[in-house]
């Protein structure tokens, strides 16, 4: 399918929806039993997600992970987005084709693999045009060049919410104007009014959502449940761009009730931060399914635990942007992650350093400080969540399973 | 003192309170600091500024957040050194009324803490002066015709190396470059409206790429003649706006890319010098014309090998030799030359010039000139086939894709950077790794059966994947064979992204490496022609050149 991106872009689409929705048949008539029926769900969602916009372009946006798309819910807009598409593609084992597409168009080798990946798809013409983009400031620079790149390329109109770094009330004021801004720019892309109600159902959907996603995570606490790296991953899809539709209101209650009837803890409990390189041998080998050593959350998916007035729902929205962990100083993250390791007792840390993510590379140093002195070890792990060719199997398995008999021998003690 | 950075920082609200403020160059040889505080995979800048921000003398720094690795660089700073004063300032990423009155909160948080920390009060008619001291600068060299320095920051260093090669006027446009402020209206009545306009003023400066409503950046200035680009490994925004110029083809554009340390001047010189011949071909030519007896060298004198050929006088190929380099260039270039005059019966004084190219060029006392690698084998690749478009050249330290017209004249070129990755010394090494002469591991790539992926282009994890297969028993043919489809992906990208790909003529020593040819010919989907003489085109075009009328003894190109 790969080696059809550049030359017969149409033909490798079909292919790639294809092979999406086998995926998609797999997944809703076999599911795996591996897997709690929460999990199960989220993949089903993340599928849905990813074809949605690929069978709809003309209902579909282009947008950034952090994007709130409670706004694009009211009018039905599908939401397509960097990571999810470039791990779908990396799922295909079709990635190298993308990035070397983007690459001869000039983006460079030390951008961001998930940005460089859906550039590759949009730039061949296998990724459809959606009708418009939008996209936010957070949490990185690649947001300020991709999405602009995209919605020149396509020739379709794009808007953009500026996050400001502080994290204060006027912020949250500007944040929420622009949001109004882009609710009359959705006005002028559909040719439909705003219907307030279904906004703030959406906004509503998000808060019960989050104060059950909340909830999750302190039940983990003491408990064991079957997970792999791939489902810890869809969840980052439903904590963000799919955050407002019943179906991950759904999985959250879903995801409560799995733990509440999980067995108690085994084995070391990691918290991993950033991105996850699921697809990496090594460590399905070593954390999926295992009673030895698992990851039990990811600090993306306890970012934006803020709570939602439906009544304001700009200012809700708005709010949930600025007060995100990932904005601002990487102290809010570290300070983030901190409380997650001591509500679900963590044994130890992996924090992941994806190809070409400045700002996680930068933030290194000072997380392994800040957390090991809190009594946390740290893994600094290069890697790359979504190009298999910007990491070796053997370097990463023994770095990892080190750390595991490193966290092991310090359970005995 | 006050050092800073972004040319968003906001200097005449800081001379308002008598402020000195410098740039902060940094000019270091090493990153060990900065890659143990932060990580390796920032860019050169960053590092930099990191580590000079780290020395002692260093207490005042006002930052902008402008990049994510300067968000990250101001905690990483915070954490790690005590500052009489370290500030963030945030800055909008749109401009508009509300971006304004955003950035104006900022300022007077700024203001009312350095008042704090310095004791002093703000002066409005200070930082007026400051704001009407830069509009007065003048336009410098921007009312000629110049070239422009563009792109990622480059530092007086880079402006210094760029201006040096180039014998007319070079303005520093790049992100750091072209501080202008856009204020409208005479002296501001009070401390509130200074603000209020200044903040608009800064954000209407011409725009780095950050800016959301940067739109058309190009330089409205139409003294512009020549753009050279400067990108840096690991910063993200300027790779950007170069695909974009190169594919508008409005302007002769030029890309440079450096890692932020005193860069391997070799490299860049021979960039910026096939730049300059390209821009004003003959600029330094013309006069004298000498008496021919008819024959010409070329010297080329490469990292792994020395290549010298003799031209007759009609233009025929009469001898050549090529030998290993060596520890100096000189020597290498004289063992070549006299074998060469030995094989063909002459002696030195029979040929009328000898020009010299290739990473050695400049330090050949044998030659009368020197002209770059690009050219010579441009020139040598339409001598050896005058219907090749494309010269492919894969040599031992370096890989360059240069598209000729149908005179043997350069259109465009790119090279690699800096890495080792797709040339000659990557397939050394894993030659090296798999106990194999460059020859064999040629003729064994090519009785491969089962297609093996080497995913790792870097040339250290493609030779830990490559010592895994080896443990794994895989066959040494087909582990070359993945070796010669990851070189070809490379030079492929390369060859792309220099517009190329009809006509190739590859070149250089590693044209020999059949496996690699053939990989590359399907890459591309198309057929490549090399020639026996592959590995002495820059030679021939050297010595081709020698020939042209209007270079003279002695003289530098």
């Amino acid at each position: 399918m790969g080696k059809q991106a550049g030359r017969r872009p149409a033909a490798a689409r079909r292919l790639l929806t294809a092979g999406f929705r086998a995926k998609r048949l797999q997944l809703r008539h076999f599911p795996d039993k591996r897997l709690s029926p929460a999990r199960n769900w989220m993949a089903l969602q993340s599928m849905d997600a990813i074809l949605a916009p690929l069978r709809h372009p003309e209902r579909s946006a282009l947008v950034s992970i952090f994007m709130p798309c409670e706004l694009l819910q009211a009018f039905g807009f599908h939401p397509m987005f960097a990571e999810a598409m470039a791990c779908y593609i990396n799922g295909a084992s079709a990635e190298k084709e993308f990035v070397e597409y983007a690459e001869s168009c000039g983006i460079a080798e030390t951008y961001c693999s998930y940005h460089k990946i859906l550039l590759g798809g949009i730039l061949s013409g296998v990724v459809p045009a959606p009708r418009f983009v939008v996209n936010t400031s957070l949490v990185c620079d690649a947001n300020n060049l991709t999405f602009r790149r995209a919605a020149e390329h396509y020739g379709i109109p794009r808007y953009y919410v500026d996050v400001p770094y502080d994290c204060s009330e006027e912020s949250v004021a500007y944040v929420a104007e622009q949001l109004r801004e882009f609710a009359g720019f959705l006005e002028g892309v559909s040719g439909e009014r705003l219907n307030m109600d279904r906004l703030k159902a959406a906004v509503a959907c998000s808060g019960r959502t989050l104060e059950l996603l909340r909830r999750s995570q302190g039940l983990k606490r003491g408990r064991f449940l079957h997970n792999d790296l791939t489902s810890e991953l869809y969840e980052v899809f439903g904590t963000h761009v799919l955050l407002g539709t019943p179906q991950i209101e759904k999985y959250a209650e879903m995801l409560c009730r799995d733990l509440e009837r999980s067995g108690p803890s085994v084995g070391v409990r990691l918290l991993w931060m950033h991105t996850i390189p699921y697809y990496q041998e090594p460590l399905r080998e070593l954390l999926n399914f295992s009673s030895r050593c698992q990851v039990i959350s990811c600090d993306m998916n306890y970012d934006a635990m803020y709570e939602m007035n439906p009544e304001k729902p700009f200012e809700s929205l708005a709010g949930r942007l600025v007060t995100d962990s990932f904005n601002g100083s990487s102290d809010r993250r570290i300070e983030r992650s901190l409380e997650m390791c001591r509500e679900q007792e963590i044994d130890g840390v992996i924090y992941f350093c994806h190809w070409g993510c400045k700002q996680t590379l930068a933030a290194a140093r000072n997380v392994k400080e800040a957390m090991e002195e809190a009594g946390y070890p740290v893994l600094v792990l290069d890697g790359d969540g979504c190009d298999r060719r910007n990491s070796s199997n053997g370097q990463m398995a023994t770095r990892v399973q080190a750390f595991v008999e490193m966290l092991e021998d310090r359970k005995k003690s | 003192m006050i050092y800073y950075m972004c040319k968003y920082t906001p200097l005449e609200l800081l001379a308002g309170f008598g402020a000195e403020c410098a740039r902060l160059e940094p000019s270091v040889d090493s990153f060990e600091m900065a890659e143990s505080l932060g990580h390796a995979n920032l860019c050169g800048y960053g590092k930099g500024f990191l580590e000079a921000a780290m020395e002692q003398g260093i207490e005042e720094l006002v930052l902008v957040n402008c990049c994510d690795v300067v968000r990250r660089i101001y905690d990483i700073l915070k954490h790690h050194k005590k500052y009489r004063f370290l500030h963030l300032m945030d800055l909008p990423h749109r401009s508009g009324k509300a971006q304004e009155l955003l950035l104006k909160k900022e300022l007077e948080h700024l203001a009312a803490r350095y008042q704090a920390h310095s004791g002093r009060q703000f002066k409005r008619e200070a930082a007026w002066k400051a704001v009407r001291s830069l509009a007065e600068q003048s336009g410098g060299n921007r009312d000629r015709p110049h070239l422009s320095l563009q792109g990622a920051h480059g530092g007086p260093h880079l402006y210094g190396e760029v201006k040096r090669h180039f014998p007319f006027p070079v303005t520093d446009d790049t992100c750091s470059g072209f501080r202008k402020l856009n204020w409208e209206g005479g002296p501001p009545a009070t401390d509130g409206e200074f603000l209020e306009r200044y903040s608009r003023a800064l954000l209407r400066q011409f725009p780095c790429m950050r800016m959301q409503e940067a739109g058309d950046r190009s330089l409205s200035d139409r003294n512009v003649n020549g753009v050279i680009y400067h990108t840096m490994k690991f910063c993200d925004y300027y790779s950007f706006e170069y695909a974009a110029k190169k594919d508008r083809k409005e302007l002769p554009l030029l890309k440079i890319e450096t890692d932020g340390t005193r860069q391997s001047g070799g490299q860049l010189g021979t960039r910026l010098d096939a730049f300059a011949e390209r821009l004003f071909p003959g600029a330094s030519g013309g006069g004298r014309k000498r008496p021919r007896a008819g024959y010409t060298a070329g010297i080329d004198s490469g990292s792994a090998s020395t290549d010298v050929a003799i031209l007759g006088p009609d233009r025929e190929l009469v001898s050549w030799a090529v030998v290993p380099t060596g520890a100096g260039a000189a020597a290498g270039a004289g063992r070549a030359l006299s074998e060469a005059l030995e094989k063909a019966g002459l002696e030195e004084k029979d040929l009328d010039r000898i020009i010299s190219t290739g990473y050695g060029r400049d330090t050949i006392g044998k030659s009368d000139a020197a002209v770059t690698e690009i050219t010579c084998h441009a020139r040598g690749a339409h001598y050896l086939n005058p219907a090749a478009r494309t010269v492919i050249d894969i040599g031992g330290q370096d890989s360059k894709v240069i598209r000729i017209d149908e005179t043997g004249a350069v259109q465009n070129f790119v090279m690699n950077d800096k890495c080792a990755a797709g040339t000659g010394r990557f397939l050394e090494m894993m030659a090296r790794t798999m106990e194999l002469s460059m020859d064999e591991m040629d003729a064994l790539g090519q009785k491969w059966k089962e297609e093996v992926t080497i995913s790792s282009m870097c040339t250290v994890f493609a030779e830990s994947e490559v010592v895994s297969l080896i443990a794994r028993n895989t066959a040494p043919a087909d582990i070359i064979h993945g070796l010669n489809l990851a070189v070809a992906a490379r030079t492929a990208a390369l060859v792309r992204r220099a517009g190329g790909g009809e006509s190739c003529i590859m070149t250089g020593g590693v044209a020999r490496n059949k496996g690699i040819v053939r990989a590359l010919e399907e890459k591309l989907e198309t057929a490549i022609w090399v020639s026996e003489y592959a590995q002495l085109c820059g030679a021939i075009g050297a010595a081709l050149i020698a020939k042209d009328e209007n270079i003279n003894k002695g003289e530098q190109i």
